[in-house]
């Protein structure tokens, strides 16, 4: 009895290490999946269409909407991958701690994916969001609910996958 | 009572908020105080194991920012610490919250206690 | 060629640590397979292992760039000390280092005079053995000596923050702590796993619970005094996986060397002492699978690798697993004794007992919770420092009372009026210390006052016990007095002393944050702060913004401190390096941040913080590690 009570408490303990081991710490779940869209404010460019809230709910169709800055080097990195889903889905960008000038320089030399571009000069909209670095990417519906959060520079690989998500939809 | 839980669980903190700035700091010191209480209560997401008082990385920037601003406009500690809590999950809170999957935090120590005190104090024969 | 010397002595230390348990099962076999018996083997393993390890340190001094290790750890900018250094600065070298102690105790043990040979040719065994894992896992996961093709021209320098003098003394000694623990745990395998019929293991064992625990008290409170002084950790104790990974086995530890008392002396809970022993150095184990395989997040974390934690996770199942099933197998081997009655010596350190090991097993819980919640709820938790502190308190109260008290307890059955009759002169002195605590104090928060109440109790207490002691014996000379006393005095005092230092560190320090202007003078508490600019500086390998700061008290000049920012020039990587005014009633604190990049007025950032009785947070530890080493002295003694 005793030796069963051991190995059985061996073996769920090392279960769970061995599951452990196997997750990856510093990947963070967001809170706001299966949520409509939080509320947000945000600061207009001059060279840029505008968006509010409100636009992301009247639209009832698919949308992305990135956290981005000119001065994230990661940002660079998606901007191609970004490109190619602009061709099937109006992308919304907000633009942390950022100005209006290098947005429009980089953007006029590598392409514009955006739709629209907001500002959030505070980092307060990114915190609504639960956005915790940069780039940082949110898949909504046509109802205004978030159906998925990528974190980090989209790459090929991600691409497909966001390209599935959005397609069960 | 109060004090009795005061004594009880109190707060060691040990940390020294070592990167808050000077311009940050609220000249109200009650409030100051109580941003650093929940500072020291929320964690820097992309850090290794650190409170936002105590971490360089823009994000606790500003989420040290957004705790005072929020301080001064009067919201209490509770809803600033549910509202971060609502947009960053439960991972930003140092301390669990009080729920079914973490009530094994407090159940089992307690089990363990009485079983150790059984164990050595039972009557034999 | 130095480096392919190095694997081959890894190697031959593994081949002959295998004799290990190669050799009882073959002599089972046959008679004639003696090989080398296991005391010479000790010594063998341990010279291999010294010269392997020699072989590493020489590569990161003569900076050999073909080795993966010292590409990624070493420059050759680096100062010789941190090259040397550099060796345990990563996981690869300090698995080795590792290695290392576990054969040096095996070696120690090797040689020490023990009367009853059959605990100690069995206790190698398990030694050797356990050391044959040990090296298993180094060969195959974390071979310091892999080459890099093509070999580097330079290091990618060790980690700045590991650039400090801390390096040098920290892990070696909390490695001395940690896996001298093996040594303990194999001598209690060996005496329930032979089922050695004498009771007098405890004495083999006393000397190494002793030296082990001294060991790891000093590496903590060193590692403690590291994060205090380098900004980039998070201040003396922050319940980091990795100090809590060594906080438990120095708990069960502690809980070890009180119960080895009662054990000796009445011969009572001799399985509990042989349990705690294998749960002791369990927790060693399970602190390395933690930290080194990535499975919790730590500021400490070395680069990381599933395959190497998955080794440790089967290690660890092993060792415990055997302990364990070894500890059940041997059933009633240990006649059962009488009962334990709570007011008495043996029921205070059972109680001693009982509340340490809870606050061992809710600090591991917490450690480990959020990767079991992980995996049974899918939810993500934190679980940090605010949690840990308010376990802390209904813990560690319990314990300072019978800290406080049990001393004056009768062993087997004492009464708890006559003992409060015993101690009346002892509870008036209670009376006016809080008084006299409370008057000094006045003012201070509620908090503070009760725990230095309590930490001056324990003060009194012991001192009053053992002046007792020593007026019932007139004719006691100083060099008589018995080490016993003596340990536990000194021990205990030094807990007092930590429990006011870490009060007054934590809850009375002062802050002091702002813009600071040359020759602007900022007073906190009977300091006045006058800041006279910032020098760049050139290090070996780093450049410094090095501030001044004279310190005046009372308008008289008593130091000069120069806290730095450091640039390391091959890392990119930026330190804050405090610079501390320490006297016994506070530390002044200060450190320097970036230029004021608002107004070009030269003004700074200055964080400058007063924090009280920080020192005593250090002498309470080396009182602490005293007492330890009077203990051992005394085992030591009774030998000869």
């Amino acid at each position: 009895m005793k030796y069963f009570f051991l190995v059985i408490s061996l073996v769920i303990i090392s279960f769970f290490f061995y599951k452990g081991l196997e997750k990856d710490p510093s990947i963070i779940p967001s809170n706001l999946i299966e949520k409509e869209i939080p509320d947000f404010k945000l600061n207009k460019t001059k060279l840029f269409p505008f968006f509010k809230k409100l636009d992301l709910l009247e639209s009832k169709d698919l949308k992305i909407v990135n956290f981005f800055a000119s001065w994230c080097p990661p940002c660079k990195v998606e901007h191609p991958n970004l490109i190619k889903l602009s061709e099937k889905f109006p992308i919304y960008g907000i633009a942390k701690k950022d100005s209006d000038n290098k947005i429009y320089n980089w953007l006029k030399k590598s392409g514009n994916p955006f739709k629209a571009i907001g500002l959030d000069n505070d980092g307060s909209a990114s915190i609504n969001w639960g956005v915790y670095g940069l780039p940082e990417t949110f898949l909504i519906n046509g109802d205004g609910k978030i159906l998925y959060k990528h974190v980090g520079p989209i790459t090929k690989k991600d691409l497909s996958k966001i390209f599935k998500i959005l397609a069960r939809e | 009572m109060k004090l009795f839980i005061t004594i009880f669980f109190l707060i060691f903190n040990a940390d020294l908020s070592k990167s808050v700035e000077p311009d940050e700091i609220l000249e109200n010191t009650e409030l100051e105080e109580i941003a650093r209480e929940i500072g020291r209560n929320l964690r820097c997401l992309v850090c290794q194991n650190e409170d936002i008082e105590n971490s360089n990385a823009d994000i606790a920037k500003d989420l040290r920012l957004l705790v005072r601003k929020k301080l001064t406009e009067g919201e209490s500690k509770k809803e600033i610490i549910s509202f971060v809590h609502s947009r960053y999950g439960d991972f930003v809170l140092f301390s669990p919250p009080f729920r079914y999957d973490t009530l094994g935090l407090w159940i089992f120590p307690l089990i363990f206690f009485i079983f150790l005190s059984y164990l050595f104090f039972r009557r034999k024969n | 060629m130095i480096a392919e010397l190095g694997i081959f002595f890894l190697i031959l230390t593994l081949v002959f640590s295998s004799f290990g348990f190669l050799q009882p099962i073959l002599s089972n076999i046959s008679k004639n397979v003696l090989l080398f018996s296991q005391e010479k083997l000790s010594v063998l393993i341990f010279t291999f292992t010294l010269l392997s390890f020699f072989c590493l340190a020489y590569s990161f001094l003569v900076s050999d760039f073909s080795l993966n290790v010292v590409v990624n750890n070493s420059n050759t900018q680096l100062p010789i000390i941190y090259k040397i250094t550099g060796v345990w600065g990563n996981h690869e070298g300090s698995i080795l280092l590792w290695l290392l102690v576990m054969t040096f105790f095996g070696f120690l043990f090797s040689i020490q005079n023990i009367k009853n040979k059959d605990i100690k040719t069995k206790t190698l065994y398990v030694q050797n053995t356990l050391i044959f894992l040990i090296g298993l896992f180094i060969v195959l996961t974390s071979n310091p000596f892999e080459r890099s093709f093509p070999p580097e021209i330079e290091g990618s320098d060790l980690n700045p923050l590991l650039q400090d003098p801390g390096l040098i003394i920290h892990p070696p000694l909390l490695y001395l702590g940690y896996v001298g623990f093996s040594i303990v745990y194999s001598i209690s395998l060996a005496v329930l796993l032979f089922k050695i019929k004498k009771d007098d293991f405890v004495n083999v064992l006393r000397p190494w619970v002793f030296a082990s625990w001294t060991f790891l008290t000093l590496g903590i409170g060193l590692g403690s005094w590291w994060a205090y002084y380098e900004l980039g950790w998070g201040g003396f104790w922050f319940w980091d996986p990795v100090e809590n990974a060594s906080l438990l086995p120095w708990l069960t530890a502690s809980a070890l060397l009180h119960t080895i008392l009662i054990s000796s002396k009445r011969k009572l809970l001799l399985k509990w002492t042989l349990l705690l022993s294998i749960i002791t150095f369990t927790l060693s184990l399970l602190g390395t699978f933690l930290v080194r395989s990535g499975v919790l997040i730590s500021v400490h974390a070395f680069a990381n690798d599933p395959s190497r934690g998955l080794f440790i996770l089967l290690l660890l199942i092993l060792v415990t697993g055997a302990g364990l099933f070894f500890y059940i197998k041997s059933g009633s081997f240990f006649p059962k004794k009488n009962n334990i009655n709570l007011i008495s010596k043996e029921g205070a350190i059972s109680l001693n007992n009982i509340f340490m090991l809870t606050l061992s097993f809710t600090i591991l819980l917490g450690t480990v919770y959020p990767l079991f919640s992980g995996v049974i709820f899918n939810t993500k938790i934190s679980v940090g420092a605010p949690f840990f502190n308010s376990i802390l308190a209904p813990i560690i109260f319990p314990l300072v009372i019978g800290m406080i008290f049990g001393p004056f307890l009768k062993w087997g059955n004492d009464d708890f009026f006559n003992l409060i009759n015993r101690l009346k002169i002892l509870l008036f002195i209670f009376f006016i210390v809080a008084l006299f605590v409370w008057y000094l104090n006045f003012g201070g928060p509620i908090l503070s006052i009760i725990f230095f109440i309590f930490s001056s109790w324990i003060i009194t207490s012991s001192l009053f016990e053992f002046t007792k002691f020593i007026s019932l014996k007139p004719k006691l000379t100083f060099k008589k007095v018995p080490l016993k006393n003596l340990s536990q005095l000194t021990a205990h005092i030094g807990i007092g002393l930590l429990i006011i230092g870490a009060t007054g560190t934590s809850i009375l320090k002062k802050e002091k944050i702002q813009f600071q202007d040359p020759n602007q003078i900022i007073s906190i508490s009977k300091f006045d702060v006058k800041f006279m600019g910032v020098n760049n500086v050139e290090g070996p390998n780093y450049i410094s913004e090095m501030g001044e700061f004279k310190i005046y008290k009372k308008g008289e000049y008593l130091k000069s401190l120069y806290p730095e920012r450091r640039f390391y020039n091959s890392s990119d990587q930026i330190t804050t390096e405090a610079a501390i005014y320490s006297t016994i009633f506070g530390d002044l604190y200060i450190a320097i941040g970036d230029k004021n990049s608002l107004n070009d007025n030269q003004s700074w950032t200055t964080r400058i913080w007063y924090n009280p009785f920080t020192l005593w947070i250090w002498i309470g530890v080396f009182l602490l590690s005293l007492g330890g080493a009077i203990s051992l002295i005394k085992t030591l003694r009774i030998k000869n």
